[in-house]
């Protein structure tokens, strides 16, 4: 972690700005940080290659933030803000106004980050702008509208109830979670969506939408001093809160599994056996170190070469076989994947066992395997990089889930990874610790195989 | 490694302004290998071979073997590397390589950083001139492909619309599925795929698109040097079929919480001016759906509308997933009935055609999708429309969108997939007939 995050705050008070957290020698060339006076986080990244402006606000909101009475509202709350606000008097009319403006527009909820973005030709840059500061900052919640959106929500819901892995993935997360399930769980609870009130919506949005609580990223064909001077006037009024968010809300701490524990998930319209592996991983922000262990280690451990993938999928006892870490701040869970091959069900959970026995060993990766894990995960930021429009959900990502300067310094980070920081990751977050081993099978399946029980895989 | 950081944050410092210039595409052949190559200063590159003949390079038992065919030698490598060798070369640069296989065409992909471009390119051009077909990969491979389309299956997207295409089109080569059935692919020897992959990859059913900042006698060379060594081969029979959709209706009963609606209907053959017209109206269509099926009448998240379909059966398909069937089809064919009879306002087309225009700059971010809609052009027309699309999107008129879709799309093919108790035949309702709006 780089000290330059706590330091500098030369206020730049002519622009309004004051040039802190992040130093501009720290970024890339094109990237530009600052952070208004009333806290609103600001970044732009100019990219002329195509003529379009990509404008994504990003708030610490999310699952986490979310009681059991609040699962999955963070998400209905994100649907509402392409509804009436008080310069757009209803969706429609919202509707309309991404007509005129020629906007591609999207918004999604994780478990750290809610974030909206608009992409649309860099000439009407000023009028992105405005139209994403009424939208934020002026929302109606009008009663008509929550009612009809309600059960539009909750059908985003019943699609994803319509795979089967769906269940796999919230049996397990109920299972790693347990009280604290809700703030893991960013599609909700059906009851609470359908149910939610225009009073819940103001209630989420005197908790947590404040500048200081936000970033906005203005990315694509644009000049940074103009961006700057646009952003400063139309978002420089917007309150900053007169509390610390998460002081008076805190988020609690996740407890750690007690034991392991395993549990069978039966849905009919499953076609193959599938397992699945859940464990507590890093704090982002608390072991920064076994981040990047983490995604060096499953990265070389995912890749074709390693005998991982040898031993289980080339030999043919597994379909597919895989894991990784999911870096957020409050407890990213580690997660591995196994599609067995049905005809030699238990050999294949044999060699699964042994071969995370022998992670922690010192020669179970080798030096190739390493720099080709570090050289995959370099090469995939640049590809992120190239669609600016894309990239910008990333960088946001990065932001809520550790922070800009976690991003910047990523790769950089990665190269530094020894063989031992690896280890000492496989040897804190996963052997000799619990977990909460799954398997997704149809009533047929389970019957066949004589499944009963599934035991937690062993570690 | 030292050298890859430095290069990560470099690419993004080294874009330069070159939306106001034309981009420079060249055309050209190498022994008789067809190769369009697109210069960009971005820093990665990626190269895709694409092979002409679809769903007409097999017959529907052995469906999945043209992927499985192409899929393979990226997995495994060339004849003159073991399986590891391979993979740990294409790792330690780097480079990932790809095949699909659709209705209309497959392609294979490369995609790397510009850097390893000569490592990435030596490797991709092995793995295609002198593919390995060992017996035991292959084995495991077709394992992993059965896996994959049973796990497809309970994907009730692309169920709906496997199910779509082989119903609406039973007998004909769109009714295969071109990654196979569980049953194809377990049938499938590997002297079958080998056999295929000898057929297809040859150039006369083979192009090459590359787009990246590399010379064009670099490029030149390199083809000279690997894909021109490829057979000649005899060139794919035309996709074209002539043939309309007709009226109709699947249901497969599925218990799962919400339930799937596919309509299908024509559309203007694919590379014409008539079908970006029809682009426009569809898209438009989309947006009068959310709203009307959305935002008024809360019957759906997901209402869509959109122009698909493929060369010899060019379609458009209008979607819901939908928990009230019944209510969701009476709006979806009242809203498809009034852009017959009403039309379309110059309101909706300017802003929409705005919106356009940034989805397709959207497209042009990056070099793997720029290769792609190049490729994808040049089969239905000429890579050049790629150039001229946004020229066809500004001049169109109300009256042009009106046309199509009073022309085209007055039978449609439903497909249903979820609760079966829920719907009945004549729910499916077909739209206004074109004779009807002459009169």
């Amino acid at each position: 972690m780089r000290s330059t995050m706590k330091c500098l705050s030369l206020a730049l008070v002519g622009l309004g700005f004051s040039a802190g957290l992040m130093a501009q020698s720290d970024l890339p060339e094109n990237f530009y940080y600052t952070t208004l006076d009333n806290g609103l986080e600001l970044l732009v990244v100019e990219d002329p290659s195509v003529p379009l402006v990509t404008v994504e606000i990003a708030v610490h909101n999310g699952a986490y933030t979310e009681t059991p009475e609040y699962d999955g509202l963070s998400h209905l709350y994100e649907h509402m803000f392409f509804k009436a606000n008080k310069d757009i008097p209803s969706q429609e009319k919202f509707l309309d106004r991404v007509n005129e403006l020629g906007i591609t527009f999207n918004g999604t909820t994780s478990d750290e980050r809610v974030n909206y973005f608009i992409t649309l030709s860099n000439s009407k840059l000023d009028e992105g702008l405005e139209f994403m500061n009424s939208a934020i900052r002026y929302p109606l919640f009008l009663q008509e509208e929550m009612t009809a959106e309600n059960p539009v929500v909750d059908g985003e819901f019943q699609r994803a109830e319509s795979s089967p892995t769906f269940f796999l993935f919230q049996d397990m997360s109920r299972h790693l979670w347990k009280d604290n399930y809700s703030r893991k769980n960013t599609i909700g609870d059906h009851d609470i969506i359908l149910t939610a009130t225009p009073e819940k919506m103001k209630i989420i949005q005197e908790k947590y939408y404040y500048p200081n609580n936000s970033i906005i990223v203005v990315a694509g064909a644009v000049e940074r001093g103009h961006v700057e001077k646009k952003v400063k006037a139309i978002f420089g009024d917007w309150e900053k809160s007169d509390f610390d968010i998460f002081e008076k809300y805190p988020i609690p701490e996740f407890e750690p599994l007690a034991e392991s524990e395993s549990f069978i998930t039966i849905n009919e319209n499953a076609q193959i056996p599938i397992i699945m592996v859940g464990m507590h991983g890093p704090k982002s922000m608390e072991d920064m170190k076994a981040t990047y262990a983490a995604d060096v280690f499953h990265t070389a451990v995912g890749l074709q070469s390693s005998r991982f993938q040898k031993n289980l999928v080339e030999s043919g006892l597994a379909y597919q076989a895989g894991g990784g870490y999911q870096t957020l701040k409050h407890v990213g869970p580690i997660q591995m994947i196994l599609v067995p091959n049905p005809m030699s069900f238990d050999a294949c959970i044999t060699a699964f066992e042994k071969e995370i026995s022998m992670w922690a060993d010192a020669d179970y990766l080798t030096d190739e395997q390493i720099d080709a894990a570090k050289n995959q995960l370099a090469i995939q930021d640049v590809y992120s990089r190239e669609s600016t429009s894309n990239f910008v959900h990333s960088l946001t990502y990065w932001w809520a889930s550790a922070n800009l300067d976690y991003y910047v310094n990523y790769v950089e980070n990665l190269q530094k990874v020894t063989r031992q920081d690896m280890v000492d990751y496989v040897k804190t977050y996963i052997h000799g610790q619990p977990n909460v081993t799954g398997i997704l099978l149809s009533p047929m399946m389970k019957q066949q195989m004589g499944m009963d029980k599934m035991d937690p895989i062993s570690m | 490694m030292k050298k890859l950081i430095a290069l990560a944050f470099l690419f993004i410092g080294s874009i330069h302004m070159y939306a106001d210039n034309k981009p420079k595409t060249h055309e050209f052949e190498v022994e008789g290998v067809k190769v369009i190559f697109r210069e960009s200063v971005k820093g990665t590159i990626s190269a895709r071979l694409f092979i002409q003949g679809g769903t007409n390079n097999y017959e529907k038992a052995q469906e999945g073997v043209e992927n499985i065919a192409l899929n393979l030698p990226m997995q495994s490598g060339p004849a003159s590397m073991t399986k590891d060798s391979f993979n740990a070369a294409a790792e330690a640069v780097g480079a990932s390589f790809g095949a699909n296989s659709g209705y209309d065409y497959a392609n294979i992909s490369l995609n790397c950083v510009k850097m390893y471009w000569d490592e990435s390119w030596d490797l991709y051009a092995k793995a295609i001139t002198d593919p390995a077909w060992r017996q035991s990969e292959f084995d495991v491979f077709k394992n992993q492909m059965v896996a994959n389309a049973k796990q497809a299956a309970t994907n009730p997207d692309s169920h709906l619309d496997r199910m779509g295409m082989s119903k609406a089109w039973e007998g004909t080569n769109y009714a295969k599925f071109p990654s196979g059935s569980p049953e194809s692919l377990e049938a499938l020897t590997l002297e079958q795929v080998q056999e295929h992959y000898e057929k297809v990859v040859c150039k006369n059913r083979a192009f090459l698109v590359v787009v990246g900042d590399i010379s064009k006698e670099d490029l030149e060379a390199k083809v000279k040097a690997s894909l021109a060594s490829l057979p000649t081969g005899e060139a794919a029979p035309a996709l074209y079929a002539g043939e309309h959709v007709q009226e109709g209706l699947y249901v497969e009963d599925r218990d799962i919480e919400t339930n799937y609606i596919q309509g299908m209907f024509d559309a203007p053959q694919k590379g014409t001016e008539e079908s970006i017209y029809n682009s426009l109206a569809l898209s438009i269509l989309g947006d009068r759906f959310f709203q009307e099926l959305r935002t008024k009448r809360s019957l759906s998240y997901a209402p869509a509308a959109y122009s698909t379909g493929y060369a010899g059966r060019p379609t458009n398909e209008i979607y819901i997933s939908t928990t009230d069937p019944k209510a969701s089809l009476d709006v979806m064919i009242d809203e498809v009935n009034k852009i017959k009879t009403e039309g379309f306002t110059s309101t909706e087309l300017e802003g929409k055609k705005q919106k356009y225009l940034t989805g397709y700059y959207m497209g042009q971010e990056t070099n793997s999708s720029l290769s792609m809609n190049l490729g994808v052009s040049e089969l239905y027309g000429g890579w050049e429309k790629v150039d001229s699309f946004t020229e066809s999107v500004l001049k169109a008129k109300v009256d042009d969108l009106n046309g199509v879709v009073q022309e085209y799309g007055d039978k449609i093919y439903w497909t249903y997939l979820g609760k079966e108790e829920l719907v009945k035949p004549e729910y499916f309702q077909q739209p206004v007939k074109a004779e009807d709006l002459k009169k």
